[in-house]
């Protein structure tokens, strides 16, 4: 007896693993058939999107949303969200797959938009967008769309934020008082050496050993700027931009290999020197790719300062979090290139039934006050208490730390010009925006966008060229002058020049389209 | 083995099928799940292999996109560190499978040795332990041993008044340093079946050795090691079919993805990925993982048939 129940619960087993194998393939087909459902008149949107952390009372407020989009726009939004590591590895396995979704949240740094336009993953909504998302489409400026252009056609809303980037440091404003430096003598990277000369003078003297500036990484486009024609700063292919006035002896090239310029050789040398005397910690690369360790080294006062790419507000909110003052200095005016309205886009699947209906919603993202708030700050008294007409205050007046719905500033949603702020930032915090992108230098091949499909041989090999030199070049790990040259070399060997020769080709095409 | 031969020297006919099918069926009834399986996670995908000939969009669909011919294979070859890769993944290979085998053969014969004693089963757990860890685990580890400001070698080396090294951008560490780590994460799994095998020796021979006074080295060179080849033989050929993988989580973890040290931990697979990392390019993945496949059939095949030239009845297949 005993045997032939233990028997039949082995058989039982094995018919159920089988069955779950069998249904797990067949779902990603069943699913798209769902999107049509929905009560009467009601269209159900699947939407994808990337954020971090996923908050804890997603769920309540989707359906508060959905309250009010059935009513407005008739729509119902299926909200698929992912945390962003994630999102980065899974989303393009669905649209590969052939996943049915209307919506998804796609950028040049998770879910490549060029990528998938190029692969036919998104929708033309050129001609859509004035019918069915007219104020969004006159809100946000016109070099903006003209960015995020792919052979003429639009695949995706950019979130409207500040124009461009703008590099520079952020310091402890407290060190920096206590030790008597004046930030506003800095205005380039040379500058700079004196300021962690004296902070590494000044902290050993206090028998402390404070690293003095870290995430050089990304310092090297800041330091001497230019417009990357890839869309990728990596990648060589460069233009000048004349504002800036660098660059001098290539300048006059459409198109020049930015390793290969004087400005990159200075940049290396100096902070070479930096490495040298020990401002930037013994192991730089390491240092700097492990974010939490930096954050927590910047607020104890165990880290003076480090390279970001700013928005305003930024330094004020940081503030907030480290428990001392934060300054920034900036090293260049806002840039404004094609890449970076590619910050955050929301995309409308080919294969979607209601793109219309998508882009109804998306417009609402973009444009609601309620949309807008409710999206970020979640439910009012639930999440976070009024205060005035445009702020909120998400400690709920006390001291509440996690509300289970926050998203701040929550750019990725769309424009952060719609909704209420959170009273950690600045009052007039529009208004720093508004100033932000009025100094922003708009790239002279702007709406210029590369299609690498023809030299992505090339692109795979220097690819990896590049990220086996320019981290120790980068961070003064080794001497310039032996490792520049065997760098240029590699990428010679590697089809830098067919590289460079097509972007010039294709920006040719391109200028005289226009 | 001899009963494999009957059956295929055996004349079939349909009644005869017929008959052994029904007196196997409770055994293929037994086998349908593990085939249907195998057959939907291993055979159906391989049409997704047409895709290293094209150039996917993603609404035209596997069938529907445009060929490309060999286009997709290029990146591998046109490299100027094509060489470099390929002498990496394979030294390393061969490296990893000589270590394996002859250090795994001498522990599980020295714990067998021990085997009658509680502490025998200790030691393989122990041995076992590192198989389970994650590579990110390791890489941890290791970046604790080897970390320029904080690692343990590195405040040893201070401590008796030597410079510190600054072991993630000298390549010519990291040969010892990756199969250090290789050999100690796997050894204990290739133990273990090892183990298993010698535990199927028959204790008669033993004995009967005993009896003629062989020695203790006389018995493993004679009896031990004979039995254990065919299982040593299997294990190689299998190995070699994987030749021209590398394992990914070690050449890409545990040097913390340093470009100094590229020229030695850049194998086949590390370098795909650093390559389609930015482009996602899904033909050129199907492309490197064909060549891969392509590459470890062929030395599955050729290693079995110099296999079945020496020792026949040895060989796989």
């Amino acid at each position: 007896m005993k045997n032939i129940s233990k028997r039949a619960a082995a058989l039982a087993m094995t018919a159920a693993m089988t069955a779950g194998l069998l249904t797990g393939c067949g779902g990603a087909g069943s699913a798209s058939g769902s999107a049509a459902s929905g009560g009467d008149d009601v269209t159900t949107l699947t939407w994808y999107m990337s954020i971090n952390p996923v908050a804890a009372d997603t769920e309540k407020v989707i359906a508060k949303l959905n309250e009010y989009t059935r009513e407005k726009i008739g729509v119902e939004i299926d909200y698929k969200v992912i945390a962003n590591p994630d999102y980065k590895e899974k989303m393009p396995n669905l649209i590969n797959a052939g996943e049915y979704f209307d919506i998804c949240f796609t950028s040049n740094w998770t879910t490549d938009y060029l990528q998938f336009t190029g692969k036919d993953a998104f929708m033309d909504i050129t001609e859509l967008l004035p019918q069915y998302a007219k104020e969004t489409y006159e809100f946000i400026p016109e070099a903006v769309w003209d960015a995020v252009k792919v052979n003429g056609s639009i695949y995706g809303v950019p979130s409207y934020k500040e124009m461009g980037w703008q590099g520079g440091i952020v310091y402890n404003s407290d060190m920096a008082e206590a030790y008597g430096i004046d930030m506003s003598t800095v205005k380039t990277l040379e500058d700079y050496t004196k300021v962690l000369e004296v902070v590494a003078e000044k902290s050993k003297a206090e028998g402390k050993n404070v690293v003095g500036v870290s995430g050089l990484t990304n310092a090297w486009p800041m330091a001497a700027p230019y417009e990357s024609l890839t869309g990728n700063p990596k990648l060589p292919a460069a233009a000048a931009v004349p504002e800036f006035g660098n660059f001098q002896d290539v300048a006059s090239q459409t198109v020049f290999n930015q390793y290969a310029s004087e400005e990159y050789m200075n940049y290396c040398q100096t902070v070479r020197g930096w490495n040298k005397a020990g401002y930037l910690g013994g192991d730089p690369v390491n240092y700097d790719s492990d974010i939490a360790n930096r954050d927590n080294d910047f607020n104890n006062g165990a880290l003076f300062s480090y390279f970001i790419q700013y928005a305003p507000g930024t330094s004020e909110s940081m503030s907030a979090s480290s428990g001392h003052g934060v300054g920034f200095v900036a090293l260049m005016d806002p840039l404004f290139e094609t890449r970076s309205a590619m910050g955050g886009l929301l995309a409308i699947s080919s294969a979607s039934e209601h793109p219309d209906k998508a882009l109804e919603f998306i417009n609402l993202l973009n444009t609601d006050e309620y949309v807008g708030t409710l999206i970020r700050h979640g439910i009012e008294g639930e999440h976070y208490t009024a205060v005035g007409d445009n702020q909120v205050d998400k400690t709920m007046g006390g001291t509440l730390t996690d509300n289970g719905y926050d998203y701040t500033y929550g750019w990725q949603f769309g424009t952060p010009f719609n909704q209420k702020w959170d009273i950690s930032y600045p009052d007039n915090i529009e208004q720093l925006f508004q100033e932000y992108n009025d100094s922003a230098v708009i790239s002279p091949n702007n709406g210029f966008t590369f299609d690498a499909v023809p030299v992505e041989t090339q692109v795979a090999a220097l690819t990896n060229v590049i990220s086996e030199y320019t981290p120790s070049l980068e961070t003064g790990s080794v001497d310039p002058a032996e490792y520049i040259p065997k760098f240029l070399e590699a990428m010679q060997a590697n089809g830098v020049d067919d590289l460079m020769k097509e972007v010039e080709n294709q920006l040719t095409t391109f200028k005289s389209a226009k | 083995m001899k009963q494999s031969a009957k059956y295929a020297g055996g004349a079939y006919n349909k009644a005869g099928f017929l008959k052994t099918f029904k007196k196997n069926l409770p055994l293929t009834l037994m086998a349908l799940p593990a085939l249907i399986v195998m057959f939907l996670f291993r055979y159906l995908p391989m049409s997704g292999l047409l895709l290293a000939f094209k150039r996917f969009s993603v609404r035209k669909g596997i069938f529907g996109s445009d060929w490309v011919g060999l286009n997709n294979f290029q990146f591998l070859f046109q490299t100027s560190d094509a060489w470099v890769i390929t002498r990496n993944t394979i030294c390393y290979n061969v490296l990893f499978i000589l270590m394996d085998l002859i250090l795994a053969v001498a522990m599980a014969i020295g714990l067998s040795e021990l085997l009658r004693k509680r502490r025998a089963k200790v030691y393989q757990t122990i041995f076992m332990a590192p198989y389970f860890l994650s590579w990110v685990v390791v890489s941890f580890m290791a970046f604790s041993l080897f970390s320029v400001d904080d690692g343990l070698f590195n405040h040893l080396l201070a401590y008796f008044g030597f410079q510190g090294v600054d072991w993630y951008s000298e390549p010519g560490k990291w040969p010892f340093i990756l199969t250090f780590f290789q050999i100690w994460k796997t050894i204990g799994y290739s133990t273990v079946m090892y183990i298993s095998s010698l535990t199927g020796i028959s204790n008669d021979y033993y004995e009967a050795a005993i009896i003629d006074g062989a020695t203790k080295w006389q018995q493993i060179k004679r009896i031990t090691l004979p039995c254990l080849k065919p299982m040593m033989i299997v294990l190689t050929i299998l190995a070699i079919g994987r030749i021209f993988y590398a394992d990914f989580g070690l050449f890409f973890q545990l040097p913390r993805n340093s470009g100094p040290l590229y020229p030695a931990t850049q194998v086949i697979d590390t370098y795909v990925y650093r390559a389609l990392k930015e482009t996602g390019n899904v033909g050129m993945a199907a492309a490197a993982s064909l060549y891969q496949s392509i590459v470890g059939f062929v030395m599955v095949v050729g290693a079995n048939l110099v296999v079945r030239r020496i020792e026949p009845d040895s060989a796989l297949f």
